[in-house]
């Protein structure tokens, strides 16, 4: 399968109906979550705050399959040295880096009114996902850093399998260990423990960013490989 | 619709606002920032292929 992906031509072909078509599912999926989440009942307990939910849970959804992505890609780059894991492996990091923004400073907004406080440095959660978002940095850093791409490729994917320690931290932390942070209450034993009203906003939203990285991600790919093309084709025209 | 109002002008509208705001900027930002990378790299290769008369490799 990865042979098959890693032809740029089939991936520019295959791309190029998949990104528009990805594209249209968020749009449709992120109008309809907002404006559901927007219409969603005053939580008892949250109040109005709750609405940050719609933003904040998708985002760090996002922020850990990006890195997910980003690492499975920059493995495939590491071992079987295919053309386009690198590409890919590349182009997922500034949205991953991104969508752990968003998640900390929604998090940060929604924190303030319910906890107290802005931040925790003590809370496990909170700074598992700043670590999260300090690897998608050095990751960028590292590829900006050395010059030769191929060299630059292989430091940065190695990089990114060592971040890969950090995803279940993140995800079981508050499992693991005491923290101001709530629990898991989608995807946990017995189902999630929030009412549809609440979870269909929730799972549109989720959906609609999911999309909207597929969508955006296949870009910057075709991106890089015409940027690879118009390059090439230079260095070509400067031999001839 | 009341609904609505409370989101915009209620007690926590200073911390629903910005964190709604802010996500729809970033999709927004991220958005338009890869299809105009695309578009400029898509232009740049099809002008150098029309100067070119072989096929580099991509």
């Amino acid at each position: 399968m990865f042979s098959f992906f890693a032809n740029p031509a089939r991936f520019m072909v295959l791309s190029r109906w998949l990104a528009p078509l990805l594209g249209a599912a968020a749009a449709v999926c992120l109008v309809l979550g907002l404006y559901l989440a927007a219409m969603a009942p005053v939580d008892y307990q949250q109040g109005e705050t709750v609405r940050i939910m719609f933003v904040h849970v998708p985002a760090a959804w996002m922020g850990l399959f990006c890195y997910m992505c980003l690492a499975g890609a920059s493995f495939v780059g590491l071992v079987f040295r295919h053309s386009l894991a690198d590409v890919a492996a590349r182009a997922a990091a500034p949205m991953g880096a991104t969508f752990t923004a968003l998640a900390l400073v929604t998090g940060s907004l929604w924190g303030r009114p319910m906890w107290g406080t802005w931040w925790a440095w003590g809370d496990a959660r909170l700074t598992s996902e700043f670590i999260l978002f300090v690897f998608y940095l050095g990751y960028m850093a590292l590829h900006m850093a050395i010059d030769d791409e191929a060299r630059s490729a292989r430091a940065a994917a190695i990089l990114a399998m060592v971040g890969v320690v950090n995803l279940p931290v993140v995800h079981f932390s508050v499992e693991w260990w005491n923290s101001l942070h709530q629990g898991a209450s989608v995807l946990r034993k017995g189902g999630p423990a929030m009412p549809k009203v609440y979870l269909i906003p929730l799972l549109l939203m989720t959906l609609g960013y999911t999309t909207l990285f597929g969508s955006l991600w296949l870009v910057q790919i075709r991106a890089a490989v015409w940027k690879k093309r118009a390059n090439a084709l230079t260095r070509a025209q400067a031999e001839a | 619709m009341s609904d609505l109002i409370h989101v915009f002008a209620g007690r926590y509208a200073a911390y629903i606002l910005p964190a709604w705001g802010l996500s729809i900027l970033a999709l927004a930002w991220m958005t338009a920032s890869a299809v105009l990378t695309a578009h400029r790299w898509r232009k740049a290769a099809q002008a150098r292929d029309a100067l070119s008369d072989g096929d580099p490799p991509l």
